[in-house]
């Protein structure tokens, strides 16, 4: 009877190995048939999708908040800021016209009617990824704005990553900097071209497979190639920060700085067009 | 007999917290916790984010044995596998695993005071950070040791709070 009261029944042997087992099965499971598992994450990133919109709320209520108790002099002091900026943006978007007509011009004399700007969506960063080890920031805009798997985002700097997975009203997106990512790029100065890895550092991307004796210089643009069709060509990527070449190895290494922000920034672009590499010019039978 | 109305005692006195009804205090905790799990942090910072799925699962099988033991371990470790994208059964694995060895080495009740329960959760938390780095170990996946370790500090300041949110639905 006093035993009842002052000491309490360990937990029972028989279900503790049980949930072991459970647990090792599932490790199995997770490792061997990878694909059965992805369908039920999937299903729990959408049922935990109010839990996220809960954690974010501070968030964006913060920077809604701000929004509203800036200044007017501020704002005035904004506004005449974002005209200088905009007139600057018309002077290029001038030009930039010009160069499209150039092109077009150029592509008619051709006869390959490519789309060089697809529609662009933009979208906002609601959410980074929980855990340290991945660089995943997850977006407001899912499958009912279109968004496909594999799709690229960019800032106003340059590629930021690709879309890793849909949901109705949210999309994950795996950045440049996470340790699984690659993206084939060029040299623009000299198109010697290379594949980035992610560090896992969002400051530090590697660029792999370039020989010791390539042509390469600290503050070079890399843009990125289009080779391997996962992403557009054309668009900056980052920027030579350290080159180093050991007369031992093969290859040279070579850290890049990302040209996007991608510990920063709000906003992020959705790009709808497909790869170059996939559109074919139009030949005349 | 005197053992028997000491024993009267006792529950009378505990009255007011065993008609408490644990329930829906588990599921809220549950739900605020999830939030602060994915609450945005940092980069630079995340790694210094409490463990506070473990910290709340180990409240529960710690004070409230009726209604969470080993299986409930075993699901809050699986939410949070899928939660942290990470290996299914990973974290399930070290809270079942913690869930029984803290329940096993609190069998006398008498041994849970505070600054006890601290300890116990002290213990818990080196041990699933170690299981933890094994696994990750053993998956091949490089991580900073220096921020691995970083959680265990900062759930260990955090576990007061934790524990004087929950105290009134604490079995007594």
């Amino acid at each position: 009877m006093q035993s009842n009261i002052f000491s309490r029944q360990p937990p029972a042997f028989k279900s503790f190995s049980l949930a072991l087992i459970a647990c090792l099965i599932l490790m199995f499971v997770n490792w061997r048939y990878e694909q059965v598992v992805l369908p039920l994450r999937s299903v729990v990133h959408q049922a935990f999708n109010p839990i996220y919109a809960i954690a974010n709320y501070p968030v964006l209520s913060s920077d809604w908040f701000r929004q509203q108790v800036k200044s007017e002099e501020q704002l005035r002091r904004e506004n005449t800021a974002m005209r200088a900026e905009l007139l600057q943006a018309k002077v290029r978007l001038q030009k930039l016209s010009e160069l499209s007509a150039e092109n077009t011009r150029l592509r008619g004399l051709l006869n390959t009617p490519l789309i060089i700007d697809g529609r662009m969506l933009i979208s906002e960063i609601i959410g980074t990824d929980t855990d340290p080890l991945r660089q995943i920031l997850v977006i407001n805009k899912g499958s009912l704005d279109q968004v496909k798997m594999g799709q690229t985002i960019l800032d106003d700097k340059g590629i930021m990553g690709q879309v890793i997975n849909v949901y109705p009203h949210s999309s994950r997106v795996m950045l440049l900097s996470d340790k699984e990512h690659a993206i084939s790029v060029r040299i623009e100065r000299t198109g010697v071209r290379g594949i980035l890895f992610g560090t896992g550092d969002s400051t530090r991307l590697s660029m792999q497979y370039v020989p010791n004796t390539a042509d390469i210089k600290i503050g070079d643009r890399l843009i990125s190639s289009g080779l391997g069709e996962q992403f557009p060509a054309g668009y900056p990527v980052g920027y030579v920060s350290r080159v180093q070449r050991h007369g031992s190895g093969e290859f040279a290494v070579i850290d890049i700085k990302p040209a996007a922000q991608l510990q920063g920034g709000h906003h992020v672009v959705l790009l709808f067009s497909a790869p170059l590499a996939q559109e074919q010019p139009y030949a005349a039978p | 007999m005197p053992p028997r109305d000491y024993l009267g005692a006792l529950k009378l006195g505990s009255g007011r917290n065993t008609t408490r009804d644990p329930l829906i205090a588990i599921v809220i905790s549950i739900i605020i916790a999830s939030v602060l799990v994915v609450y945005p942090l940092p980069y630079a910072v995340a790694a210094w984010r409490p463990l506070f799925f473990l910290l709340v699962t180990l409240f529960w099988v710690l004070c409230q044995p009726a209604w969470c033991g080993i299986w409930f371990a075993f699901f809050i470790g699986l939410a949070s596998d899928l939660i942290l994208d990470a290996m299914l059964g990973q974290y399930a694995l070290s809270f079942v695993i913690i869930a029984f060895f803290a329940r096993y080495f609190t069998r006398n009740k008498r041994v849970l005071t505070f600054t006890n329960l601290w300890i116990v959760v002290a213990i818990s938390l080196f041990l699933h950070l170690l299981i933890q780095l094994f696994l990750q170990e053993m998956a091949g996946i490089q991580f900073s040791i220096i921020k691995h370790w970083q959680p265990l500090w900062t759930s260990m300041v955090i576990w007061p709070v934790i524990y004087f949110l929950l105290k009134p639905w604490r079995e007594s």
